[in-house]
């Protein structure tokens, strides 16, 4: 009797050590994934933040654009955050702050005055007058290893009323539970006992926790047991509003393609567009009802059972008290309304958002990207994506309308910077935004003719005299290079005239000329330059770069274009303006660089034939269609394999290719294919004009059609300004023009008037 | 490399519709920029007093066929050589300068360069921008950044000439502090052509 009583005491002893042991274990291991569980959130990319001040080249449709990328609702009334009202001429928006990187911008209700498409006096409530202010920025993607998104909230910014209907629909017993409900287990068991088989768990916000965050999602007893002694511990370890806290941000809530959405923030967003704390009642009942069943309740999918189950709910918190019968029967009332796709922006700008991956891969770990919360604030402006996204779409309607090879899709790179400052604005990496082969990037296929305003800037560079009116011949010319292999390049339309105006080398894209300028002035050091100007050469030095036989990708062909629109000034392309960690510390930060890489004299007489271009040249549907002051050069390939556009206002600059992965010849001509992508997004954003004055060393002289320095005397219809390097007394005559254009509506041309 | 070269002829484009008008010289593969013929004189036949010459340093190669240079060409056009008309800086970019300014004095270069920037995306082309820019380059020690930025700044401020001697004199105290001395002095008498 006494060794059974012995054993059993020894027994019971290791027993309760053991058990002790791993409840110390699960305990530690539980504790510690508990506390590092708030920190899982993958980076979050932003949009730059329209900036409002007096002057901004913005009229009220772009602002109400921005406006419903960022769900602000259309009121009657004086506008909450996230609101906004539309008057004859001015908006009052009520905004929703953010804190930037540099400081906080409050949230406030301002009125912004419109006039001539233009934002005019900014005025808060109280009639003070402000001279910036900014929205907050769009959110593009959050970048995250198993594609959950999480918009954390913390505890004090969810709705006190959103909480008590959470409670009353999932746990009512919260506050006074150990993390079990013992009624809810009782209920559970009896109407298990009463089906035969597990079918419910009593579960409390605890315990669901518990299962999101830890357990497999079977429903058998054992894994109850866990879930149940976890809920114990979890409750034992941490506070009520800490666990709470942590369900608000878990809780799964629905699923688009492989992003899973957790969390009522995130919800909220996904579902509706708007932070938490701006929803409405039904709103509220709709995402608290989502906890059920995020699928079987999934309002995009099964609207009515959504609707049952939302108006089910608000029954449930009117039997609790929580408002009044007639807020109820309001909330019934109304519709759904959950637009059929996710109505945040995330997963809208892969070109975009691949890049900003690529620049930050080189200083960040993939697990700082995907697991520290870090805020990453780019330059991406949607409204000239939107643009990219027609002129795309315009593009591909025209090919097809073409029957352009049904089997194989054509594809296109396109990008558009900001010239002074070379922030990336915008990126099309693909025909239909499928993830994969980033043609911006990645697509290095020969630049053609996008070579020659290079080829003519380092002429202009070596030889002062130079001008738009100087004549180049354009015959025939053959070259045999040194292993006796002869190049002889023929004109794209075969044709030639004899002699042409150096501007029309790049405006009319003459491939004859531009050989004869180069070999004229100097092929080697026509070579050296191009090759200083980001045209990369190659050791063997082909005297055929000058035609573009060099490999770019759409990102370095505008890089290197940037300088020669930026007055020869050169600075480094770039879509991430600044990083900061999630306590708001600054971690990268891009600034403004620039150097000198070309002559600014030669960039601005460039400039200015590539603007004649646009006018008059392969680019002039560009220049008609909108009739502004645009710079254009395009280019073609042998056998139409790559049609390249670059385009450019005051401000912007875009670049567009247009071919086959696999090179294979096309038949594309630059003009035709590449280039309303880029007129299209200009005509979006509408036409930006800097008038600049020309830097020392340049100024104007008149020049008559044949290409003579006049004076000005001669009739408008007859000259038309160009920028020179030298000295010059009139040499040409006013003879009579065929053109229509006078002199001073070259200039409105060039200046916008 | 050597390159064989089958050539059209050189030719000389008389005027389409006038009797004799004079041309600028045709530029084809057989013209070579050399000193020798910096002033055109093998392809103009047909010099006249109305033609196309190099800037005035070059008169002294002139030879019988050369042109003499007047003092005061008359082709310029004068009016759009100007700067476009210089309407004030906007409130906004006036708000941002003050704001970088205190950041600054505060010893807060980050705030500050955040301010200039956001200045210069509303006003790239004010040169008042850049020279602030420039000036937290050169207090952060980034004196090749700041160089660049006050040299782009040049070329921005047109006719502005107090503006040039401020940015000139920014680059030799940079260039100064970088430890180039000759180019600090450079710079310094390019200051001072632009007045004291």
């Amino acid at each position: 009797m006494k060794s059974w009583w012995r054993l059993f005491l020894k027994l019971t002893l290791t027993l309760t050590v053991a058990v002790g042991l791993v409840l110390v274990y699960l305990n530690a291991n539980l504790t510690k994934q508990f506390e590092s569980l708030s920190w899982a959130v993958g980076a979050k990319i932003f949009a730059r933040p329209l900036e409002l001040y007096q002057g901004a080249p913005f009229s009220t449709e772009q602002v109400r654009h921005e406006l419903d990328l960022l769900n602000y609702r259309v009121v009657d009334q004086l506008p909450e955050p996230g609101q906004y009202r539309v008057l004859a001429d001015a908006l009052i928006i009520g905004t929703r702050g953010h804190v930037f990187p540099d400081g906080d911008e409050p949230a406030r209700r301002v009125r912004i005055a419109f006039t001539d498409d233009q934002v005019g006096l900014i005025q808060t409530d109280t009639a003070e007058s402000v001279d910036l202010i900014r929205l907050e920025p769009v959110m593009l993607a959050q970048l995250s290893g198993t594609y959950a998104d999480r918009e954390l909230a913390t505890l004090d910014a969810v709705p006190p009323e959103f909480i008590q209907l959470l409670l009353a629909v999932e746990d009512q017993q919260f506050y006074e539970h150990m993390g079990l409900s013992w009624t809810g287990i009782a209920r559970a068991a009896w109407n298990n006992l009463a089906a035969g088989r597990f079918a419910q768990g009593g579960s409390t916000l605890t315990q669901q926790l518990v299962k999101n965050l830890y357990l497999s999602r079977e429903r058998t007893l054992s894994r109850k047991a866990v879930e149940a002694i976890y809920a114990l511990l979890l409750d034992a370890n941490f506070s009520k509003d800490a666990i709470l806290e942590a369900y608000i941000n878990e809780v799964f809530l629905g699923q688009w393609g492989n992003r899973a959405i957790h969390g009522f923030a995130t919800a909220a967003q996904f579902y509706f567009g708007q932070p938490l704390g701006e929803l409405a009642l039904e709103q509220h009942a709709l995402l608290i009802g989502l906890v059920k069943g995020p699928s079987a309740f999934n309002p995009r999918r099964h609207p009515e059972r959504a609707l049952a189950r939302r108006n089910l709910v608000l029954d449930l918190g009117l039997a609790q008290g929580l408002y009044s019968q007639s807020m109820a029967d309001q909330a019934k009332a109304r519709p759904l309304d959950v637009p059929s796709g996710p109505a945040d922006r995330i997963g809208r700008f892969p070109g975009y958002v691949s890049l900003v991956k690529r620049e930050l891969t080189q200083d960040y770990s993939s697990q700082q990207l995907t697991q520290e919360g870090l805020s990453i604030y780019t330059a991406m402006d949607p409204q000239v994506h939107r643009g990219l996204i027609e002129g795309r779409q315009t593009m591909l309607e025209r090919l097809d309308a073409r029957g352009l090879d049904p089997d194989k899709e054509v594809e296109l790179g396109a990008l558009m910077v900001d010239i002074p400052t070379g922030e990336i604005q915008a990126v099309v990496a693909s025909r239909n935004d499928r993830p994969g082969f980033h043609r911006v990037l990645d697509a290095r296929r020969q630049i053609g003719s996008l070579a020659k305003p290079f080829v003519v800037a380092a002429a202009l560079d070596m030889d002062p005299r130079l001008h738009a009116g100087t004549l180049v011949r354009d015959e025939s010319i053959a070259m045999t290079d040194d292993q006796g292999r002869t190049w002889s390049p023929r004109n794209y339309d075969e044709t030639e005239e004899g002699v042409v105006l150096l501007e029309r080398v790049v405006a009319q894209s003459i491939n004859q000329a531009t050989v004869h300028l180069a070999l004229g002035i100097g092929l080697d050091g026509i070579l050296d330059r191009m090759d200083r100007y980001g045209i990369p050469i190659g050791p063997s030095r082909p005297p055929a770069s000058v035609l573009g036989v060099s490999e770019m990708s759409p990102f370095q062909v505008a890089s290197q274009y940037q300088a020669l629109f930026n007055q020869g000034y050169r600075t480094p392309l770039k879509a991430v303006r600044t990083v900061i960690d999630a306590e708001g510390n600054t971690l990268t930060r891009r600034s403004f660089e620039s150097r000198r890489q070309i002559p600014v004299q030669v960039a601005v007489m460039v400039d200015h034939m590539m603007r004649v271009g646009a006018i008059s040249g392969t680019g002039q549907a560009f220049g008609r269609r909108y009739d502004q002051v645009l710079a254009s050069k395009t280019g073609t390939t042998d056998d139409g394999r790559d049609a390249w556009f670059v385009g450019a206002d005051g401000r912007r600059m875009g670049v567009t290719w247009v071919g086959f992965d696999d090179n294979r010849s096309a038949g594309l001509v630059g003009a035709l294919a590449a280039l309303p992508v880029i007129s299209d997004a200009f005509a979006h954003v509408g036409r930006v004009n800097r008038p600049s004055a020309l830097p020392d060393g340049l100024h104007y002289v008149w020049l008559n059609p044949q290409g003579q320095i006049v004076g000005a005397g001669c009739p408008e219809t007859a000259k038309r300004p160009v920028p020179v390097a030298f000295d010059a007394v009139p040499a040409g005559q006013c003879s009579p023009s065929n053109s229509t254009e006078r002199g001073g509506a070259w200039l409105d041309r060039w200046f916008g008037g | 490399m050597r390159f064989g070269m089958i050539l059209g002829v050189a030719v000389i484009v008389t005027g389409c519709t006038q009797a004799p008008v004079a041309r600028p010289p045709v530029v084809d593969a057989s013209w070579r920029a050399t000193e020798d013929d910096r002033v055109l004189s093998r392809t103009d036949v047909n010099s006249a007093s109305s033609r196309i010459i190099s800037g005035p340093d070059r008169t002294r190669e002139q030879g019988e066929t050369n042109v003499v240079v007047p003092v005061e060409p008359i082709a310029r056009i004068e009016p759009i050589d100007q700067p476009a008309d210089a309407e004030g800086m906007s409130p906004a970019v006036l708000s941002l300068l003050e704001q970088a300014d205190q950041l600054r004095t505060a010893g807060d270069f980050t705030g500050a360069s955040s301010r200039l920037e956001r200045a210069q995306r509303i006003a790239p082309d004010e040169p008042e921008v850049y020279f602030q820019l420039a000036g937290v380059r050169l207090e952060q020690g980034r004196f090749d950044e700041a160089v660049n930025i006050a040299t782009q700044a040049v070329d921005l401020a047109g006719s502005d000439n107090a503006m040039k001697r401020d940015l000139y004199t920014l680059v030799a105290r940079a260039r100064e502090a970088a430890g180039d001395t000759a180019g600090a002095s450079q710079a310094r008498q390019m200051a001072r052509s632009f007045g004291s």
